[in-house]
């Protein structure tokens, strides 16, 4: 198995679209890294510059400390899964996962070995003479990932590789992929645009917005570290809330027309000097509202109910207050009618501020 | 159900209409001399006779001209599928400078009467030596923009995906044509096998003008001069029709059931 590396990596379209601008990040040994953003944010074009598929405009990729930037992809060591799973459809599942070590020509009875312990590991056993059409959409997915498997490659790719299945199917092959990933103590490099997806599986994060990495953390400091707006709005579901205010003094925050007020428990009030009398953006995750005083450190507030969505084990609530709205996540909850003015005990030790014009996390 | 037994009758109709002449060709080629010239015609010979068969394999070198038919259109069919499906798969799949100028250019060439370029095609393939040659007939046919549009079109609907694979599996460009692109593409390729199968025997007028020598005739040619001889006798005539058409026949009724195969279906999730 292999360390990538990304050094500054950027690609330019003819046209000069710039989709991947200055990627910079390494992937561990063994590591599981996935490469999370919204449509059109360059993690794709990443992942198949990694691959070979897509040259590089710059910068350069190590894979195992050799720099892979002119190797083609039958050269770098590496196998990728699909989004479309790209079963070749004239081939039984055998023969799809058996086709890259025939070319490499491996022996004929290693191949074997090797194709039987994939479909061991993925249950795939009963379909070997099956061809792609016969199958479900998570036994082709399945499929796919054994075609990687068999090589026995330094890197593992996957392109969105769920995005296909069913919401069932998709938590089941999760669980799948990383429990492969344990198994196979494989480096893999994993894109989707479910931050679900990235939050359980990957080890590290690399967050991408228009072209651009915002940040490469564990899960859980994404969560709570974020660097910027973007991150902590992209982390998370559902999304954290947003609500622009202005900071009175070094701890007082107010709405535009004063309808919400904040008393501060900031500790870092020396950054907050320079925003005094400026906006900015306030960030509660929806977990920290709730409609009964648990915290430590509390803010109260008064807001509108404006929508109930009940999900059985906890119950979102959309709420409105002088112009803003946002979702607090509290247990279920019968005592609440909708339209109504209710009292809110928000955190005052998980409050984030972002600048307004950069994003950047002040606090 | 009233309009299912409309479409059904017409349908009925049309095939015995269409069946008609071929039924009388056969019909009349196991005729004695003179019995198909009547009115109104009569399909079913009586007596029964093999006359009109042993006068052509006696008069003509029918199995000569049968060889040449069956080997040139064999041979063009194979190159015409290899040379077109690798142009199609090019234009559709590669990216190379000046691909769609070129592409269009050959496009427009196809409102140009095959008649018109014969003269030319007489004297380049007469300064290569190539007349009363089998060459003649090859090289001519090797490939056209028709078949090359067809794989280019087929081609565009395989997902890019599928030849990523192939080439992150380690595949060669030539291996994803041979191991990928091809066997996908066998529909297509079957269709335009026939086509060109079809097209090449039953071509008369350019082998009639590159091939000059009696033993290089194509069975179109040697019947046509059949036809010179003996105007007056068409039993003879249609029995040289059944010998040129069956070989046809055969080869579309073996090739029909890939016509159109959707292999597609499984192989991505669209």
């Amino acid at each position: 198995m292999a360390e990538v590396v990304l050094k500054n990596v950027c690609k330019i379209y003819d046209g000069g679209n710039k989709v991947v601008t200055d990627a910079s990040f390494t992937v561990k040994d063994k590591e599981f890294v996935v490469l999370v953003g919204p449509s059109g944010c360059g993690k794709t074009t990443t992942l198949r510059m990694v691959a070979g598929l897509e040259e590089i405009s710059s910068g350069e990729i190590l894979i195992d400390g050799k720099v892979v930037n002119s190797l083609p992809p039958k050269d770098r060591d590496i196998a990728m899964v699909f989004q479309n799973y790209a079963l070749y459809p004239h081939m039984t599942v055998y023969e799809n996962m058996a086709f890259g070590l025939k070319l490499k020509k491996v022996e004929k009875s290693e191949i074997d070995k090797r194709v039987k312990e994939a479909a061991k590991i993925l249950s795939l056993e009963e379909y070997l003479n099956r061809k792609p059409k016969a199958l479900s959409g998570g036994q082709r997915q399945r499929v796919a990932v054994g075609r990687a498997i068999v090589r026995k490659p330094k890197v593992f790719l996957f392109d969105e590789p769920l995005s296909n299945l069913d919401a069932k199917l998709r938590v089941q092959m999760r669980t799948e992929i990383s429990k492969l990933h344990k198994q196979l103590e494989a480096t893999m490099i994993y894109v989707t645009h479910d931050q679900t997806e990235a939050m359980t599986m990957g080890d590290r994060i690399v967050v991408m917005k228009d072209g651009v990495i915002n940040q490469v953390d564990a899960p859980m400091n994404l969560y709570n570290k974020p660097i910027n707006k973007f991150v902590a709005g992209f982390i998370g579901s559902p999304a954290m809330n947003f609500i622009d205010l202005i900071i009175k003094s070094e701890n007082k925050l107010t709405s535009k027309n004063g309808a919400i007020n904040f008393d501060l428990s900031i500790k870092n009030k020396e950054t907050l000097k320079n925003y005094i009398n400026k906006s900015v953006s306030l960030g509660i995750r929806p977990e920290d509202i709730q409609l009964e005083n648990i915290f430590n450190n509390s803010i109260s507030i008064e807001a509108n109910v404006d929508v109930i969505e009940p999900m059985g084990n906890e119950t979102f609530i959309h709420f409105v207050a002088d112009e803003s709205q946002f979702i607090a996540r509290v247990k279920p909850t019968k005592d609440l009618k909708l339209f109504e003015k209710t009292q809110l005990f928000i955190d005052a030790d998980k409050l984030y501020l972002f600048d307004p014009h950069t994003g950047d996390n002040i606090v | 159900m009233i309009k299912k037994i409309l479409i059904y009758s017409f349908l009925i109709i049309t095939s015995i209409l269409t069946l008609i002449p071929f039924m009388w060709m056969i019909g009349a080629s196991f005729m004695f001399d003179g019995k198909a010239s009547v009115f109104p015609p009569i399909f079913l010979p009586d007596p029964f006779t093999l006359t009109q068969y042993q006068i052509l394999f006696e008069r003509l070198n029918v199995w000569r001209n049968f060889f040449n038919s069956l080997l040139l259109s064999t041979i063009v069919t194979l190159l015409y599928i290899t040379f077109t499906s690798m142009a199609g798969y090019a234009f559709a799949k590669y990216r190379f400078a000046g691909k769609k100028v070129l592409f269009n250019l050959l496009l427009s060439s196809m409102i140009i009467p095959s008649q018109v370029t014969m003269l030319p095609l007489f004297l380049l393939l007469k300064s290569l030596g190539f007349i009363n040659t089998y060459m003649a007939i090859i090289i001519p046919g090797l490939a056209n923009i028709f078949g090359i549009f067809l794989i280019r079109q087929y081609c565009i609907s395989i997902p890019d995906s599928l030849i990523e694979a192939a080439r992150m599996d380690g595949a060669t460009d030539f291996q994803i044509y041979r191991k990928v692109i091809l066997p996908l593409a066998i529909p297509i390729l079957v269709t335009l096998a026939i086509f060109s199968f079809l097209g090449t025997w039953n071509d008369f007028l350019w082998p009639l003008i590159a091939l000059t020598d009696d033993s290089m005739y194509t069975l179109p040619v040697a019947l046509a001069n059949l036809m010179l001889e003996h105007t007056k006798d068409p039993e003879l005539m249609m029995a040289g029709s059944v010998v040129t058409i069956i070989p046809v026949i055969i080869v579309f009724l073996a090739l029909q059931k890939y016509y159109i195969k959707g292999i597609m279906m499984g192989s991505v999730k669209e």
